[in-house]
């Protein structure tokens, strides 16, 4: 059977434009191969199918389907995406539509919460493979950035309820936080001094993240990005927090 | 990189002592920073107090083990092996710690429901799970720095006063009910 018969794909080839009449071809086709030069171009846009996010997971998944796939409800999904329309909404052009705000946050939380391959995020949500890189890397600054205010140190009104969490549970008095060290296991460096340096003790290669948590497992403050043989108390030394409090 | 904003040691003067927060030994003990006692130089054996001490840090030190936990179960890209570029993986390692925080505050799941999930002990069983023998650790000594002695002393001096407290807590509730700790 031809790729092209079949529901649900979306591919733009040259022999084919009655095609593009197809009601699962969602591209916009201003643009063909044979426009710009590309005589032998075989594909413009791959085929792909693309009912998986288009129809399944916002359509026929259930709201406990739905939560496996993204780890989260479809009501923290939505709030999600508005909080982050303004940093990630696309242009719209006369080449084609941008990828959508809902499409670039699943492809990031579905890469973060299963840790799966870029091929098969690709796969699943008929993107390009660098398409994919380049989403995860816009949608994680845009997090880090537009969103970082919700790691913050307790203050005010917050910091009684964190107190009287740690005092309630362990009768520790005025307790505010715990820290600690956690390494994020990275494939060993291609560079022979880069990979030294992350051979933390337990002979494997990783970064340092240091985390500060309150009474509820709120992050309230974060460092990450030290190499995996550095000590925690070297780590600890160099934080904003300390030098904030000891250096003066 | 990290939300850090105020002076951690401004605090309101309705609390009996400056906040603090609690760490392991691997960590300097400072005036904010309260670590467990150690053993003594020649191997003196802890008092039963700082024993019993330690038992309760420790056991307020598991919330911070619960949330590195809860994070790397949600998060499969950085609780296995990550395969992103190494430049780059701060920046989501913190995303992930943001998007750990608004899941949390969304009330998805409990979070009894989420430590099921991730096979991690419920909060009230927390108090018998602490780790009992930690990797021995010998710290650094610091080279002749005289803010670091002196830090060292006032972060004694705050431990001390944080004992001094559990205890006179402790030996008021004797009387009512039964210790738990200080009890055998």
């Amino acid at each position: 059977m031809d790729v092209a018969d079949s529901p649900h794909i979306t591919c733009a080839r040259r022999e084919s434009d009655e095609d593009l009449e197809h009601p699962h071809v969602k591209q916009v086709f201003d643009l063909l191969p044979w426009h710009i030069g590309l005589e032998n171009a075989r594909w413009y846009v791959k085929p792909r199918s693309t009912c998986w996010f288009e129809e399944y997971l916002f359509n026929i998944y259930t709201p406990d389907m739905f939560y496996d796939i993204l780890r989260m409800r479809r009501r923290t999904f939505d709030r999600l995406v508005n909080d982050l329309r303004p940093f990630l909404q696309g242009q719209h052009t006369h080449w084609r539509a941008p990828i959508g705000v809902e499409k670039k946050i699943v492809v990031t939380l579905f890469k973060l919460m299963h840790g799966v391959s870029i091929p098969l995020v690709a796969d699943k949500a008929a993107l390009g493979k660098s398409t994919v890189g380049q989403i995860l890397r816009q949608v994680c600054s845009a997090i880090s950035i537009s969103l970082g205010h919700l790691i913050a140190w307790p203050v005010g009104r917050r910091l009684t309820r964190v107190v009287a969490g740690f005092q309630s549970k362990q009768r520790f008095p005025n307790c505010i936080g715990a820290v600690d060290g956690s390494h994020i296991y990275i494939a060993a460096p291609s560079n022979t001094i880069v990979a030294a340096d992350h051979r933390n003790r337990n002979k494997s290669f990783s970064i340092l993240l240091q985390g500060v948590v309150d009474s509820k497992c709120y992050f309230t403050s974060i460092n990450t990005g030290p190499p995996g043989s550095l000590h925690d108390s070297a780590h600890f030394k160099s934080t904003e927090m300390y030098r904030k409090t000891e250096g003066g | 990189m990290g939300g850090f904003h105020d002076d951690p040691l401004s605090w309101p003067s309705n609390l009996p002592f400056p906040p603090y927060i609690v760490a392991d030994r691997g960590y300097p003990l400072l005036s904010w920073c309260i670590t467990p006692f150690k053993m003594g130089p020649m191997g003196v054996p802890l008092s039963r107090e700082e024993a019993w001490f330690n038992r309760k840090h420790s056991s307020t030190r598991m919330s911070v083990e619960r949330g590195f936990g809860i994070l790397k179960a949600r998060f499969k890209e950085i609780g296995t092996t990550s395969s992103m570029k190494l430049n780059f993986l701060p920046t989501v390692v913190y995303c992930c710690c943001v998007i750990h925080n608004i899941l949390l505050a969304s009330k998805d799941r409990t979070l009894d429901q989420i430590l099921i999930d991730c096979n991690l002990p419920p909060i009230d069983e927390c108090d018998t799970t602490h780790r009992e023998n930690e990797e021995a650790f010998q710290p650094p000594r610091p080279i002749g720095l005289v803010s670091e002695e002196r830090a060292l002393l006032e972060g004694q001096m705050a431990r001390e006063d944080i004992l001094d407290y559990l205890v006179r807590i402790q030996s008021g509730n004797q009387t009512r009910n039964t210790p738990r700790g200080l009890a055998e």
